[in-house]
């Protein structure tokens, strides 16, 4: 059974049935019927996946046969003169998101149940179709594939907002749209690029063998290798990069960010907070740092530094904030900040804590997205100003997003902490391990900050405290105190569909928090995969300058830390 | 006819050439630019004869021929243009396209 | 009897033309004219599709060439003028008194366009081409404003003409150098021609009238005045037919000079062209960003995909025409589907501005939707012919390692995203102006060739071997020639 195949596209197709057959009416019923059927088929195939990470299978790429960790996997030759194939699988990584994507669709699909009352059923088919191109883009295992669905994810979200978003959306589209495009565009050469330039060295024969296919199984045979160069590396991994961080958003890339999320409908946000931010996050683990580890360490510093102006900027940013929605759409550019610190330190616990940091946003910024929505649903603001003492007749409202708030600070018990803790304490933890091999100057300049890693750690955990100051000041001045403004007096508290909605993300984000070693057992065959060869590059040319790595084997074999510190 | 004559005649030619090239840029009434476009045709005219004799097949002389011939019709059409663009404007100056401001 | 066969679509349309211009003099009403040419041109497309495996030289040796790559492109071209013609139905914005004999002026111009694409030598190639020039410029003329016809002709045909004739005195350099007209004994002298540097600057003059039709820097002052001043439907003939005819002809020069010639001279030649592609590319995109004018706006972005176009054309190689071969059908089809929604939104009005598509989505969901495929086509976004035929550009390109030239290409199909999302903008997210509130009714005619044309944008970006295979043979066909 061509099992994602259907989870790609069920949501599209029977969107598209449904919205030409359906009454409009009932257009948000059967959109949530297909939602929940591809649930259903999304835990249909992460039940029968392995995910111990030892799976490895022979499997075709056109007339080869190469060993693969992908399963589920399916190959269908679509343009085989130019190596381009529909091939879809998943591995731990993937299916960890795909489950997310899944799960937040419905919610997305629930959050618009009454607050979109114009065009419905053009609105669940686009939310359909975005769901579409997500579930592509993460299963996708052909690069050209996944540059379509990836193009795929852009209309819809352009419509969704352009036609249901709030009074400044036209604005907000356009930036959004030509960011995104400008990054994809230079991903379109490089992927391009990378097919011509897709080879190994052959030392027998001196060579670089070149294989020329668009498959990310192939190039991932053929690419980690020792390309240390403009051409083979450098270029096509900054184009990939700089494409992915538009997309999760990295500073100074983010300026589309807040726009768009003030001006989305809440589905809007909460799709995009929770799962398109993640596409980039997603992508960066995926291609650019197994394809281009050398490229990969050489911009570490840079990106890292990035990352920590994206965490303390975002962080200032959100303070200053009189929009409410504004500013969790700013604290998403500081929490993914922390994710990109996270990857880029090249060690497994700040890895495992990117990707749980992912998931972590997703839960906890979505669910703050929709605590923002009801609200404006009940009052059609979002100012500050307007707010006071909401605690006294939303008390169910009131604790749910009390949940959000915390897990979005970092609470520990709730899942924000883990990931976090864990990126900071790799990010520290890497550099310092590092530099006992680092006599030699030379490469401790390649490694540019390595100096100043208490630096970033302190940028970053400054970032962690002014995440808790923001956003308790914001539920402060909206819950607490006096119960002022008459027009708050007539609100009613949320209905079941409501606050089930939360309910379910707190359940989540509690369960994250204490019973964590489910998901780091999940994460860790991601996290090998991802850092190896970075590991293989970082040996060799530590080995090269006549050092030994000073714990050798510490960027691949140290998972029992990882797991200790999971439990 | 020796080589000195074929010279002659392509520099001829590559003078007219330029002289209609130089009008095309400068002039800006429709008339002196059509006579400008006569001049390179006639320009491309001399050359091919002139090849043509050089090689001693009769190709050449052929397209001339055709190139006359479609000239011809070029002035028919373009002055027939041209004079409903001077029945609307009462003047012939291309500069001055007030609808067309690409 | 064989020659005749082969050269049927030709014939066809031909003779349709002069029944047409038969049916005039008789004084037939408008609608008669009109079912006369497009059944005409109807037949022209099934002799285009009975000939499309046959090979062969109708007339004497090495004139005029029938192979799969010329036949091919008259299908294109016959097709292409079908839908022109089904947009020429009800009243275009031509003078009354003229309009009913738009049909036959197109069906002529066609006729000139197909024998381009088989012209094997000079005096043909350039008879086409005022064969298909001539019937344009009287078009134009005929707009029901007087004056904006008129001095849209002017400027169009004088540029025109003074393309002409530097392809003229470019052919005389080659005619010169090589002593022959025919094409076939050019690309057999060409180990010693190559080695002359005149060679080349008459090849490259030679391009110019072609590369004038294709709307290439620095031959691309017209295209965005001729559309706008041009009546609809013939704006959609310039903008759609004729491009086809030049591209066959730059595909078939480009492969008389040779593919992968290594000659030092035949660098310069791409150097040139590639000067032109970047200043095409980026002149037109960014005169695109502030047009106001829908019809204009086309017409720059016309100029910015002839710099695509010959973005590939550069690379000298099979790969790079077949992606030239591929893109001009999807592009045809793309851009007709855009004037198709100018002509049926602009039916009362002499230009259409931007503003006149607001609302569309409320005044008529059918051409919206066209509207929405055309110009993700335009933009390249997937899953339309217009992703996968600048992939395949771009692919071509690269692969000669022209990567600062791709780089280029592709941060300036960023830029055209702009343009492209403010007409859809307007066409989904604003309101109808007060004055054009009414509902748009299309006939079914044009809602017929709307849905085929929608189908080949959205079939040829989903599964373009088929089309890729048909293009890769026809190459290989032109390629086998010389």
């Amino acid at each position: 059974m061509p099992l994602l195949t259907l989870i790609i596209f069920l949501p599209m197709i029977a969107g598209a049935i449904l919205a030409l057959t359906m009454p409009t009416k009932k257009m948000k019923h059967a959109a949530l019927g297909v939602m929940i059927v591809d649930l259903l088929l999304v835990l249909y195939a992460a039940m029968t996946f392995d995910w111990s990470g030892t799976f490895v299978t022979e499997a075709r790429v056109f007339a080869e046969t190469i060993a693969t960790t992908f399963q589920h996997r399916e190959h269908l030759p679509w343009l085989p003169e130019f190596g381009i194939s529909y091939t879809v699988g998943a591995d731990n990584l993937s299916m960890i998101f795909v489950i997310l994507t899944a799960v937040l669709g419905i919610i997305g699909v629930l959050c618009s149940w009454t607050s979109i009352v114009h065009r419905e059923k053009e609105f669940y088919f686009f939310l359909l179709a975005l769901q579409t191109g997500i579930m592509g883009t993460f299963l996708a295992i052909d690069i050209f594939l996944f540059y379509m669905f990836w193009e795929l994810m852009l209309i819809p979200l352009y419509f969704m907002i352009g036609n249901w978003g709030s009074k400044n959306r036209i604005y907000a589209t356009m930036k959004f749209v030509i960011y995104t495009m400008a990054g994809s565009v230079v991903m379109l050469v490089a992927m391009i690029w990378m097919y011509y330039n897709n080879g190994a060295y052959n030392p027998q024969l001196g060579v670089i063998e070149y294989v020329r296919s668009y498959s990310y199984e192939i190039m991932l045979q053929t690419q980690s290798g020792d390309h240390g160069t403009f051409q083979a590396s450098y270029f096509p991994f900054l184009a990939l990069f700089i494409a992915f961080a538009i997309k999760v958003p990295l500073f100074p890339l983010h300026t589309w960010l807040p726009d768009a999320h003030t001006e989305a409908p809440t589905a809007g946000s909460v799709i995009l907070a929770g799962i398109l931010l993640k596409t980039g996050g997603y992508a960066i683990i995926r291609y650019c740092i197994p394809l281009f580890p050398d490229a990969s360490i050489s911009f570490a510093p840079l990106i890292t530094w990035l990352s920590v102006i994206a965490i303390i900027y975002g962080a200032m940013a959100a303070i200053v904030q009189t929009d409410i929605k504004r500013l969790v759409a700013y604290s998403s550019v500081s929490h993914m900040g922390f994710v990109t610190l996270g990857i880029f330190s090249f060690n497994p616990a700040a890895m495992s804590g990117a990707i749980l940091q992912m998931i972590n946003h997703g839960i906890s910024t979505s669910g703050l997205f929709l605590a923002v929505g009801m609200i404006y649903e009940r009052r059609h603001t979002r100012e500050f100003k307007e707010f006071g003492g909401l605690a006294t007749n939303l008390p169910i409202f009131a604790a749910l997003t009390m949940v959000m708030v915390l897990s979005s600070v970092g609470l520990p018990g709730l899942n924000g902490f883990l990931g976090e803790f864990n990126i900071l304490l790799g990010s520290m933890q890497n550099y310092p391990i590092l530099m006992q091999a680092q006599d030699d100057a030379s490469w401790a300049a390649a490694m540019g900050m390595t100096q100043y890693t208490w630096l970033v750690a302190l940028g970053a955990t400054l970032g962690v405290i002014f995440g808790a100051v923001y956003l308790l000041i914001m539920y402060q001045r909206v819950f607490f105190g006096k119960l002022d403004n008459e027009k708050n007096k007539g609100l009613t508290d949320l209905v079941p569909r409501e606050w089930g909605q939360l309910a379910f993300l707190a359940v989540a984000a509690l369960a994250i928090g204490l019973f964590p070693k489910p998901i780091f057992d999940a994460m860790a065959p991601a996290t090998r995969t991802a850092l190896e060869p970075v590991a293989r590059v970082l040996q060799m040319e530590v080995k090269d300058k006549g050092y030994e790595l000073a714990v050798p084997g510490v960027v691949i074999e140290n998972e029992e830390e990882l797991l200790a510190l999971g439990e | 006819m020796g080589e000195s004559i074929f010279e002659a005649n392509l520099i001829l030619s590559l003078f007219l050439f330029t002289v209609g090239i130089l009008g095309v840029m400068w002039k800006r009434n429709a008339i002196s630019l059509f006579m400008s476009v006569e001049l390179m045709l006639n320009a491309a005219n001399l050359a091919f004869v002139t090849f043509a004799f050089q090689h001693g097949i009769i190709d050449g002389g052929i397209l001339v021929l055709f190139i006359m011939t479609v000239a011809a019709a070029e002035a028919g059409v373009g002055l027939a243009i041209f004079i409903a663009l001077f029945r609307v404007r009462r003047h012939l100056r291309v500069d001055e396209h007030d609808m067309l401001h690409g | 009897m064989a020659n005749v066969l082969l050269i049927l679509p030709e014939l066809t349309i031909f003779l349709a033309a002069i029944l047409v211009f038969k049916c005039l003099i008789l004084g037939l009403s408008v609608l008669h004219v009109w079912r006369v040419a497009f059944a005409g041109s109807l037949l022209g497309l099934g002799a285009c599709l009975i000939t499309l495996g046959m090979t062969g030289e109708p007339f004497h040796p090495g004139i005029y060439r029938v192979d799969l790559f010329s036949q091919l492109m008259k299908t294109v071209i016959a097709a292409a003028l079908v839908l022109v013609l089904v947009l020429s139905d009800s009243p275009p914005v031509m003078r009354r008194d003229a309009w009913r004999e738009l049909p036959f002026f197109l069906l002529l111009s066609s006729a000139g366009l197909m024998m381009m694409t088989s012209a094997t030598e000079l005096i043909t190639l350039y008879l086409a081409l005022e064969l298909s020039a001539f019937p344009v410029y009287a078009l134009i003329v005929l707009h029901r404003d007087r004056r904006m016809g008129s001095e849209g002709a002017t400027k169009y045909m004088l540029q025109g003409m003074v393309a002409s004739a530097v392809t003229l005195y470019g052919m005389s350099f080659i005619f010169g150098l090589s002593g022959t007209t025919y094409l076939s004994e050019i690309a057999a002298a060409l180990p010693e021609l190559g080695s002359q540097p005149l060679f080349w600057v008459g090849l490259l003059l030679l391009l110019a009238g072609f590369l004038f039709k294709l709307a290439l820097f620095p031959f691309h002052f017209w295209a965005p005045d001729t559309y706008f001043s041009s009546p609809h439907p013939v704006a959609t003939f310039i903008a759609t037919v004729s491009k086809v005819a030049a591209i066959a002809v730059l595909c078939r020069m480009v492969a008389v000079a040779g593919w992968n010639e290594a000659s030092i001279d035949g660098e310069t030649l791409r150097i040139v062209l590639i000067v032109l592609a970047v200043a095409a590319m980026t002149l037109g995109n960014l005169a695109a960003l502030v047009q106001k004018d829908f019809k204009r706006l086309l017409g720059y972005s016309a100029i910015a995909h002839a710099g695509y176009i010959v973005v590939a054309l550069q690379a000298f190689s099979s790969l790079g025409h077949t992606a030239i071969v591929f893109y001009t059908i999807g592009y045809l089809a793309m851009t007709w589907i855009c004037f198709m929604v100018a002509c049926e939104v602009g039916r009362n009005r002499d230009t259409v501005p931007v503003s006149a598509l607001a609302g569309l989505w409320q005044r008529s969901p059918m051409l919206a939707l066209c509207l929405l495929i055309g110009i993700f086509g335009l933009t390249g976004l997937p899953p339309t012919v217009g992703f996968i035929g600048k992939w395949f550009l771009f692919s071509a390109a690269l692969e000669d390692g022209q990567f600062l030239l791709v780089l280029i290409a592709a941060l300036n199909s960023a830029v055209a995203v702009y343009y492209y999302m403010r007409v859809l903008r307007v066409a989904y997210l604003l309101e109808p102006a007060k004055e054009d509130t009414g509902i748009l009714a299309p006939s079914p005619l044009v809602v017929t060739g709307a849905m085929v044309a929608c189908l080949v944008v959205l079939w040829m970006g989903v599964a373009p071997n088929y089309f890729w295979e048909i293009a890769a043979e026809a190459i290989v066909a032109l390629g086998a020639t010389y």
